[in-house]
């Protein structure tokens, strides 16, 4: 460890202000604060802090998320994990481009952005297109807004959406059968080529010809669907653990899980036939993992603690409506952007609401 | 009494019931600057002066406050600050009074030229009350709870000192509006402090006892002035509250029972910095280099570790308010990948780190800034830990884009000081100061509208 330290002062003159290397600074500072804890001093009271940092925070979040990889890997194969790869490749230039061009460090928030985007892609997706996403995604929905904790939209979200639009055939062909053998895909041969066991038929697809997927398959994942979105056991694993640690809001979860239930379960007693059961339209889909994974990131979601309840009541209310009534057989998608979209309107009222209190306590 | 949001974070350091009392130094220094207010020496230099003898003074409406000397002795003027050699330790009381015969005006002059007037706290002015008639309290509060790590605590200096904060008690309705109501404030444990309490002031009417959680930053006169208002129904939204602690109490007891100007102070020095953890009574005057570990790895901060300010130990020295001393390692070395470490050792607001599992201490507390400045990522723990319920997140948004006038109406002026919102910000912005400059740069802007208009 000296040694790696002596190292880095080593190369540090190289690419501080007049040196050589001067323009690459924020890589350099990235691979140095990864490595070693940053050395800065509190300049004001208090001079002692928390030891929370958002790296901390971040890698809680891809810790979190690591159940539903694991499944992903154990159901679709190997392939995800290249997914994850190229993932983060293509968005980590994006970002890193970035940080040099503004000159400001590089920032943790894209490693869940890198780590999120292949677990809602259809796992035999062709690469290049992996590639084009989460550039698409950190370029249009983080970096144009100034980065992380300026952007607007959760930056996977608008990626994933990008694909829908601009590939609906590879993105809506792409989902590969789990086999049914207890290791499941873990010894079958992947490529960088798209896999041969492709189908289009995912449970809410089937759903809409009247075939309902039985529980325990969707509630261990056994199905085709999105990467990581298909297991709710290994998402409930990292969303609870999350939840504990309290770096997603359980607010937000409880909100969109209670309005999604509350009103599949009004349109199921009033439309049997087209509206499944709340169990099936719990478990399928990316509902879940929506809900604990993406509408709880803190960017995109309303500042304010009461907003978290109306956000979440809004985005399990749009998922179903849209999964219901419209031509998509999935809208948790949509529906968080739309939720995004509404955030600082629902941010605004709470401020209003609780100035005048304020204006009372002065 | 509720309050809302707070924190008591597992700090290492701290201070043991056991006073120590130290010999008196063979200097003291006197600064002449105190709670903002310049005071100008009344001696001249080389003068030799007795216990309790006005070393400078300063008018204000209503009355002149005294800095009383802590101990007799040979006066020397230095610039902005004044140093007592040749220390005699014996005490002479000066003039006592009795409760029940002393006159409002009379208990107000003495406690101003005895030192004690500045140690009380008024909701009217937010700071040292007026010393004039017209604003009399509705309620005092005397407040036993002290969170912040770590200053004096209530409870040691009860158990020190407990006669004489009676005899100040006593006092304290010459000050209080007719009908008028002490209002305790001890947390609600029944230890034997706390029954001694009860018992003792269980004949008096106007003296309640309230409860209220040990949590930071709870000994927060504004915090304390709300959650009253919110918990007794008749007081009036503008009625004045006075808050004191315990050790303001004792000063009281003191002076006009007794005799003794403020001359001592009850200091907890402790900390992660700190070989022996203590309390500490000592002379006014004290330098802190005297109980300050030598070590020039250590940081020490007047005050806790919240609200604490640096100070050079070499020239610092215990001042007529001061009750904390909190000594704080200096940051060194950089831990390798910390970020992916379990964290045994660490402890932090959100259970984000082992430490939580063991009930470990943070001892990797230092004056690291421990984490890398990031934009605002709006994770909401501001909010949670704000005492006074505004959204320090939002007004960060707003100051960020200099929106002045928006960031007063979402309550800005509404902030105690806490600084709890900075401590536990992942993305190591220093709220504190920018919510700071911002509420200057208000009254600026207040100033000028009045001057224009």
């Amino acid at each position: 460890m000296k040694g790696l330290k002596g190292i880095l002062e080593n190369l540090r003159p190289a690419f501080e202000e007049g040196g050589r290397l001067a323009r690459l600074k924020p890589i350099f500072q990235a691979l140095d604060h990864f490595l070693f804890a940053a050395a800065e001093k509190t300049p004001n009271p208090p001079f002692g802090r928390d030891p929370l940092d958002v790296k901390r925070y971040m890698s809680l979040v891809i810790l979190a998320l690591l159940p539903s990889f694991a499944a992903a890997v154990y159901f679709f194969g190997w392939r995800v994990l290249l997914m994850l790869l190229v993932s983060y490749a293509a968005g980590g230039l994006v970002e890193v481009l970035f940080a040099v061009i503004r000159k400001e460090e590089i920032n943790e928030g894209f490693l869940v952005t890198g780590f999120i985007f292949p677990l809602i892609l259809p796992p035999g997706i062709p690469l290049w297109l992996v590639a084009i996403g989460v550039s698409f995604g950190v370029l249009i929905g983080k970096e144009i807004f100034g980065g992380t904790g300026r952007n607007l939209f959760n930056p996977a979200l608008v990626g994933r959406v990008f694909l829908a639009i601009g590939y609906p055939a590879a993105l809506t062909s792409t989902w590969v059968q789990p086999l049914a053998q207890p290791w499941g895909r873990l010894l079958a041969p992947f490529g960088l080529g798209v896999p041969d066991a492709l189908t289009s038929a995912t449970p809410l697809g089937l759903a809409k010809s009247g075939a309902l997927t039985g529980a325990f398959e969707l509630f261990v994942g056994r199905t085709a669907g999105s990467a990581g979105e298909t297991s709710a056991l290994a998402i409930l694993l990292g969303g609870v653990f999350l939840i504990l640690v309290g770096v997603a809001s359980w607010r937000t979860v409880l909100a969109v899980l209670a309005s999604f239930v509350g009103l599949t379960a009004i349109l199921h007693g009033l439309l049997p036939a087209a509206v499944p059961p709340v169990w099936f339209h719990l478990l399928s889909g990316g509902l879940l993992f929506g809900a604990f994974f993406m509408a709880t990131d803190p960017v995109s979601g309303p500042v304010t603690r009461a907003g978290k309840w109306a956000f979440g009541f809004l985005i399990g209310a749009a998922a179903i409506f849209i999964r219901s009534f419209s031509g998509y057989v999935e809208g948790v998608m949509f529906a968080i952007l739309l939720g995004n979209i509404f955030a600082p309107l629902i941010d605004e009222i709470v401020i209003r609401l609780k100035s005048r209190r304020y204006a009372n306590e002065r | 009494m509720r309050i809302s949001g707070g924190y008591r974070p597992k700090i290492p350091g701290r201070p043991s019931g056991i006073v120590e009392e130290p010999p008196i130094p063979r200097r003291l220094i006197i600064r002449l600057h105190r709670d903002g207010l310049k005071y100008r020496p009344v001696i001249h230099d080389g003068q030799s002066v007795e216990f309790g003898e006005v070393l400078a003074e300063t008018a204000v409406p209503g009355a002149t406050l005294a800095l009383p000397s802590p101990a007799a002795g040979k006066a020397m003027l230095e610039e902005e600050q004044l140093v007592l050699e040749q220390i005699r330790p014996d005490i002479t009381p000066l003039k006592t009074y009795q409760p029940e015969r002393i006159t409002r005006g009379e208990t107000v002059a003495a406690l101003a030229r005895g030192g004690v007037w500045p140690l009380f706290w008024s909701s009217a002015t937010r700071g040292m009350p007026e010393l004039g008639e017209d604003r009399k309290p509705r309620v005092i509060v005397l407040n036993v709870v002290m969170t912040e790590p770590f200053r004096a605590r209530g409870k040691v200096i009860l158990r020190r000192s407990w006669s004489r904060i009676i005899q100040g008690l006593k006092f304290l309705p010459r000050l209080l509006e007719d009908y008028g109501t002490l209002e305790i404030v001890l947390t609600a444990v029944r230890d034997p402090v706390a029954r001694m309490m009860y018992s003792d002031l269980a004949g008096f009417a106007w003296i309640h006892f309230r409860p209220i959680p040990l949590r930071y930053p709870a000994e927060n006169p504004r915090v304390l002035v709300q959650a009253l208002r919110r918990s007794i129904p008749g007081l009036q939204k503008d009625s004045t509250i006075w808050v004191i602690d315990v050790q303001a109490a004792e000063a009281v007891g003191g002076c006009l029972a007794e005799g003794l100007p403020l001359h001592q102070r009850l200091i907890a020095a402790g900390g992660p910095g700190c070989a022996h953890p203590r309390h500490l009574a000592v002379r006014i005057g004290t330098p802190v280099s005297s109980f300050a570990p030598e070590s020039p790895e250590i940081a020490t901060l007047c005050g806790g570790l919240f609200r604490g300010d640096r100070v050079d130990p070499a020239r610092a020295a215990v001042q007529y308010n001061d009750d904390a001393y909190f000594f704080l390692p200096e940051g060194s070395a950089r831990q390798f990948l910390a970020f992916l470490r379990p964290g045994f050792d660490r402890t932090s607001y959100l259970p984000c780190f082992a430490g939580r599992l063991t009930g470990a201490a943070d001892r990797r507390l230092t004056t690291f800034l421990r984490g890398e400045r990031r934009p605002c990522i709006t994770c909401g723990l501001c909010e949670k830990v704000c005492p006074a319920r505004i959204m320090p997140q939002v007004l960060h948004r707003y100051l960020y884009r200099q929106a002045l006038a928006e960031a007063e109406r979402a309550g800005l002026e509404l902030c105690v000081d806490c600084n709890l919102c900075t401590f536990v910000c992942p993305s190591k912005i220093e709220l504190q100061k920018q919510f700071g400059e911002a509420r200057q740069a208000l009254l600026m802007e207040r100033a000028e509208a009045e001057r224009t208009k």
